[in-house]
C-alpha cells in the first residue's frame, strides 16, 4: 500500500516498504536532493525537514510515520522565494561548503516559528543537533538574529540578482 | 581547431567566441572547451558571441570560497560585476596544472598565491583584445573606450562584448598594465560569495546528488582493517533482497549495487566475508605510543634543518628545558561522505567526483578500466567539505571495479562509518622538543624530533599514475606507485611530517630539527593544515613553557625572541591588542596565546576560556591575520573562523584509535564535533599590507590548539601536552 503524504504542498503517493527512512525516499526514490545525508544515525542534523511544522531528522523517519502529514523540505521552504532565513543566510555569508546548510536552516525556520526572538540560549538549544564542520555556527547565531529582526540588516552586503546555475541540480 | 573542439566535447564543454592562447605551459594540447566563434584567451576565459562570461575554474570549491575569490580576479580587470560571470567547472588541462605540485590540485592553500596575478593579467589581456577590436570596428581611439560590466561603453553608446569577440581574435595579445589598486572596484570588498543562493536554496549540486538515467547506489564492505583483502565470502541472499540488483568482488571487498541506499545498506549486512589480514591487525594504539616513544629514543633520524650547533647551545645555556608532546590520528569527516558517480561503455568512462585531484581520478579510472586517457572524463562537483580527504581517490577507484563489475551506471556511497573508519588520517606523532635560554629569556639553540609517519608514501600510491611520464611501461608505473609506502616511506624526508617544526619562526643562533620515519600501517593523508596541525601545538606550547621558564609574559616572550620575524610579532601585537591581553573579559576567565606561520599567511590567536570542573569552555578567540594582499575580506574571516572551530574540534574532541588494526570510532557519537553550544564567539582582524597574498583555507588552524593549551595552563597550572586536552586524566 503506497504511504500518502503532503510533500512540499503537493500530494504525494510513494510505494515503498514502510520502513524505509524519508531521507532515502526524499532522495532516492523522488529524486529531491535538497534534504541531505550525513550520518544515518540522527547525530548530524543535515537531513533536517520539517513534519508538521516540526523539525525532524529525516533519516530517524520510517516514511510509514509520516502518513496523512504535511512535510517540507529545504525545496519547499520559501514556497518558491526566499524564507527570511534563507535571505538572513544569504546577507551573512553563511555557507562555506553549503552541506549542512538546509538542515540548518530547516531546524533554525522552526525555530523561529515557535520562537520569533530566540535568545543565545534558545538558538544554543535548537541548534546544537546541526553538525557543521566548517565551523559556521557564528553567522549561523548572526543570521537566526537577523531573521528574527534584532539585527540591522542593511549593514551586510544584499545579494547580487544573478546565481550560478551551472552546478546546480 | 577540429581536434580542439573534439577534446572539448570529451570534457562535456561548449560553447562560442573568444579563446585566447595564452598558454602556461606553451603546449599544444587542446584547450579544454572551444567553439569556432568563442574568444578564448585561454583556459580560463571565454566570452561568446551571445555576450556570455564564462570563468573556467580550475580550484574546487569546497567551502574555501575559492569560486568567490577566483571570479573576482577576472571580474576586476574586465571591470564587470563577478556575478556576472558564469562560473564553470574546469575540465582538464596542463594549464590547470598547479606548479606547486606538478598535477592539477586544490589543496596546499595555493589558488589564490598562485593565481593572483596570472588571472587578473588573463582578464586584463581580454580586455585591452576587446578593446583594440572595438576601437578598430568603431574608428575611435581605444582611449575613449570604457569596458564596463560586459560592454564597451562610448559616450552614451553601449555594446555587448559578445560583438566584438570574432574581431578580437585577430589581435595580438598585449602587454598589459593590471588596474591600480586605488582603482579597484570588487578586489578588498566584500560581497555576497557566488555560491552563496544555490547552498541557501538547496539547489547546488555536490557529488552525492548527482543523477543519472537507472542510477543504482553502491556500498562496499570493506576489510574493517585498513589494507586487507577478500579471502572469501558469501552473499547469504543479499542479491535477491528486494531492490537489490547486483552483488560483486572488488579487490578491497564486496559491493552492493541496489535501487537506494537504504536497499544497498540492509543488503551488506546479510554478507559475511573472511578477509586476509595486513600486518595492522597485530597493532594497537597503545603499543603505537610506546614504540613511537621507544622510537624518539633509538633512532637520530633524518636532519630536516640543521643550523651551528644546536646541542652544544642548548648544554652550555643558563637554562635548558625539555618536553614531550603526543598527538593522535585524526579523520577528517567532511559533512558529504566520499561518492563517486561512474558510467562507463566499452569506449567511455565518465566519473562525477567532489575531488581535490581530477587527473588523479583519471589516471585511476584509465589503470582499472583499460581506456585511453582521453577515453575518461572526470566531471568535477561542488565538494560538501574537502579539508585534504579528498586528495585521496580510493572511492574513484572502488567506484569503477564497480561500474566494470555491473556494467551499470552506479555512484558509491560511503556511509558515516564507512568514511571515519576508512579515511586517510592526520599521521599520530610523538614530538621531543628542547631548547637553552639565557639569563634574559633569549633562545639560544632550539630541537626538535618528530616520530611520526610520512603521508607522502600514501599520496605517491595514488599520485603516481598522474605524475610519472608517460612513457613507461603501465605495469612500471603501477609497479613504482605500490612501492611507495615501503620504499618512498624510508628514503625521503616528508615535508608534511617537518613542516611548521622547520619555520618555527623565533630567533636564535642554531637548530636542529628532525624527523624517525614510524609507520603502523594505518595509512595517512593531508588533513587541514597537515603537518603544521602537529608542529604548531609542539612549538607553540613549548614556547609557552619557555616563557614561564624565563619568567617571562608569554606575548612578552614572543616579542623579544621574534626580532627578526616582524610579521608574526605584528599579528602578535594585534590580536593581543584586539582580544585585550592580560584583561579578560570574564570573570574567572584566562587568557593563551599562540602565533605561528603557514601557507604564506601569520595568524595569532588568543584565546579566553575557563576550566570548571575539569571541563574546558572556550568563550571568545580573536584571531589576527597577514594574508598579504586580501581579495575578499569577508571570506578571510570565514575562513579564520572555520579554521578556529576545526582546530578546536581537534584540540578538545578528536581521536582516532584502533584495536588490533581497527579503528575504533565510527560516527558523530565517537567521534564527536564541536556543537553551536560548545562555538565560542570568533573575532577576526586582518592586518592590512601589500604583500603577496597568502593561503587563508589553511593558516587559521594551527594556532588555536596551542593559544588553548596555553589558557589551561595559565587557569589550572597544568600543561596538557597530549592532544586532545583532557583534564580529568
Amino acid at each position: 500500500m503506497p504511504t500518502t503524504f503532503t510533500l512540499n504542498g503537493r500530494s504525494m503517493a510513494v510505494e515503498v516498504e514502510a520502513e524505509m527512512p524519508l531521507l532515502w525516499v526524499l532522495r532516492d526514490v523522488l529524486k529531491l536532493t535538497g534534504t541531505k545525508f550525513g550520518c544515518g544515525a540522527g547525530l548530524c542534523g543535515a537531513c533536517t525537514v520539517h513534519v508538521g511544522g516540526q523539525a525532524v531528522r529525516a533519516c530517524m523517519t520510517p516514511v510509514s510515520t509520516v502518513q496523512g502529514a504535511q512535510v517540507t523540505t529545504i525545496e519547499g521552504l520559501g514556497n518558491g522565494q526566499d524564507h527570511p532565513v534563507q535571505q538572513a543566510w544569504l546577507r551573512h555569508n553563511v555557507a562555506q561548503c553549503g552541506y549542512c546548510q538546509p538542515g540548518q536552516i530547516m531546524s533554525a525556520s522552526a525555530l523561529l516559528a515557535e520562537n520569533p526572538n530566540p535568545s543565545d540560549e534558545d538558538i544554543d538549544r535548537a541548534m546544537a543537533g546541526n553538525l557543521c564542520r566548517c565551523g559556521t555556527y557564528g553567522r549561523i547565531r548572526a543570521a537566526i538574529h537577523d531573521a528574527a529582526g534584532q539585527v540591522d540588516s542593511s549593514k551586510h552586503p544584499q545579494p547580487a540578482p544573478y546565481y550560478q546555475k551551472n552546478l546546480e541540480s | 581547431m577540429s581536434s580542439r573542439r573534439d577534446f572539448l566535447k570529451g570534457v562535456g564543454l561548449v560553447g562560442g567566441g573568444l579563446i585566447l592562447d595564452l598558454s602556461l605551459t606553451a603546449c599544444a594540447t587542446p584547450l579544454p572547451h572551444s567553439e569556432a566563434d568563442d574568444f578564448e584567451p585561454d583556459a580560463w576565459l571565454q566570452i561568446t558571441p551571445d555576450n556570455d562570461i564564462r570563468f573556467y575554474l580550475n580550484s574546487v570549491e569546497m567551502g574555501q570560497g575559492t569560486m568567490t575569490g577566483m571570479t573576482t580576479l577576472i571580474a576586476e580587470e574586465l571591470n564587470t560585476e563577478p556575478y556576472m560571470i558564469e562560473v564553470r567547472s574546469a575540465g582538464l588541462h596542463p594549464d590547470y596544472v598547479n606548479p606547486f605540485y606538478g598535477v592539477q590540485v586544490t589543496g596546499g592553500s595555493t589558488s589564490m598565491r598562485l593565481y593572483y596575478d596570472v588571472l587578473r593579467r588573463t582578464a586584463a589581456q581580454a580586455r585591452e583584445m576587446l578593446r583594440s577590436a572595438a576601437a578598430t570596428e568603431l574608428g575611435v581611439d581605444g582611449a575613449l573606450l570604457e569596458i564596463r560590466d560586459k560592454y564597451v561603453v562610448y559616450r552614451d553608446t553601449r555594446i555587448p562584448l559578445g560583438r566584438f569577440v570574432a574581431a578580437a581574435q585577430g589581435v595580438s595579445r598585449p602587454d598589459v598594465t593590471l588596474k591600480a589598486e586605488q582603482d579597484f572596484r570588487f578586489i578588498g570588498r566584500e560581497s555576497i560569495r557566488l555560491d552563496g543562493a544555490m547552498k541557501v536554496r538547496g539547489t547546488a549540486q555536490y557529488g552525492i546528488d548527482v543523477q543519472l538515467p537507472e542510477l543504482y547506489i553502491a556500498m562496499v564492505k570493506r576489510c574493517p582493517v585498513n589494507g586487507g583483502g577478500v579471502e572469501s565470502w558469501r552473499d547469504n541472499g543479499a542479491a535477491t533482497l528486494p531492490g537489490v540488483k547486483a552483488v560483486v568482488a572488488i579487490p578491497n571487498g564486496i559491493a552492493v549495487v541496489a535501487e537506494t541506499y537504504w536497499h544497498a545498506q540492509r543488503a551488506l549486512k546479510n554478507i559475511s566475508v573472511s578477509w586476509t589480514l595486513p600486518d595492522l591487525a597485530t597493532r594497537s594504539s597503545e603499543d603505537i605510543s610506546s614504540e613511537f616513544a621507544e622510537l624518539a629514543v633509538t633512532e637520530s633520524g633524518r636532519s630536516a634543518l640543521s643550523i651551528g650547533d644546536a646541542t652544544r647551545d642548548i648544554e652550555s645555556a643558563s637554562r635548558q628545558h625539555a618536553a614531550t608532546y603526543r598527538l593522535p590520528y585524526l579523520a577528517h569527516t567532511t559533512m558529504e561522505p566520499m561518492n563517486c558517480t561512474v558510467r562507463l561503455s566499452q569506449d567511455l568512462c565518465e566519473i562525477w567526483v567532489p575531488t581535490q585531484v581530477p587527473p588523479v581520478c583519471a589516471s585511476i579510472a584509465e589503470e582499472v578500466t583499460g581506456l585511453r586517457r582521453n577515453q575518461i572524463q572526470v566531471h568535477t562537483t561542488l565538494s560538501g567539505g574537502g579539508f585534504g580527504r579528498r586528495l585521496s581517490v580510493d572511492y574513484v577507484m572502488e567506484a569503477t571495479h564497480i561500474a566494470k563489475a555491473t556494467g551499470l551506471p552506479i555512484k558509491l556511497v560511503f556511509s558515516r562509518e564507512d568514511d571515519v573508519q576508512h579515511d586517510y588520517y592526520r599521521p599520530a606523532a610523538h614530538a621531543d622538543i628542547r631548547a637553552g635560554l639565557d639569563e634574559r629569556g633569549y633562545i639560544t639553540g632550539w630541537y626538535q624530533k618528530n616520530v611520526n609517519p610520512n603521508i607522502l608514501p600514501y599520496a605517491f600510491q595514488e599520485f603516481a599514475t598522474a605524475v610519472l611520464p608517460a612513457w613507461l611501461p603501465d605495469g612500471l608505473v603501477r609497479g613504482m606507485a605500490n612501492l611507495g609506502p615501503f620504499v618512498y616511506g624510508k628514503m625521503l624526508m616528508d615535508p608534511a611530517s617537518t613542516e611548521g617544526a622547520i619555520e618555527f619562526g623565533y630567533d636564535c643562533q642554531s637548530a636542529d630539527v628532525r624527523h624517525v620515519q614510524a609507520d603502523p600501517g594505518l595509512r595517512t593523508g593531508y588533513w587541514r593544515s597537515v603537518g603544521h596541525s602537529i608542529n604548531a601545538f609542539v612549538v607553540e606550547s613549548f614556547a609557552d613553557e619557555l616563557a614561564h621558564q624565563a619568567g617571562l609574559d608569554p606575548l612578552q616572550f614572543r616579542l623579544n625572541n621574534l626580532q627578526n620575524n616582524p610579521r608574526l610579532a605584528a599579528v602578535l601585537r594585534q590580536v593581543a591588542e584586539a582580544g585585550n591581553w592580560g584583561k579578560p573579559s570574564l570573570s574567572g576567565s584566562v587568557q593563551g596565546i599562540a602565533a605561528h606561520y603557514s601557507f604564506g599567511s601569520y595568524v595569532a590567536e588568543l584565546v579566553e576560556a575557563s576550566v570548571v570542573n575539569n571541563d574546558i569552555r572556550v568563550h571568545k578567540v580573536t584571531v589576527a591575520i597577514d594574508c598579504g594582499k586580501t581579495v575578499n575580506p569577508d571570506i578571510v574571516k570565514a575562513q579564520m573562523e572555520g579554521g578556529v572551530i576545526f582546530g578546536l574540534t581537534a584540540a578538545l574532541h578528536s581521536e582516532i584509535t584502533i584495536q588490533d588494526g581497527r579503528v575504533q570510532q565510527s560516527n558523530f557519537h565517537d567521534y564527536p564535533l564541536l556543537r553551536m553550544n560548545e562555538a565560542p564567539e570568533i573575532e577576526v582582524c586582518i592586518l592590512s599590507s601589500d604583500a603577496a597574498p597568502g593561503g587563508v583555507g589553511e593558516p587559521g588552524v594551527p594556532p588555536v590548539a596551542p593559544a588553548l593549551a596555553n589558557a589551561v595552563f595559565a587557569a589550572t597550572g597544568k600543561r596538557l601536552r597530549n592532544l586532545p586536552l583532557r583534564l580529568s586524566y
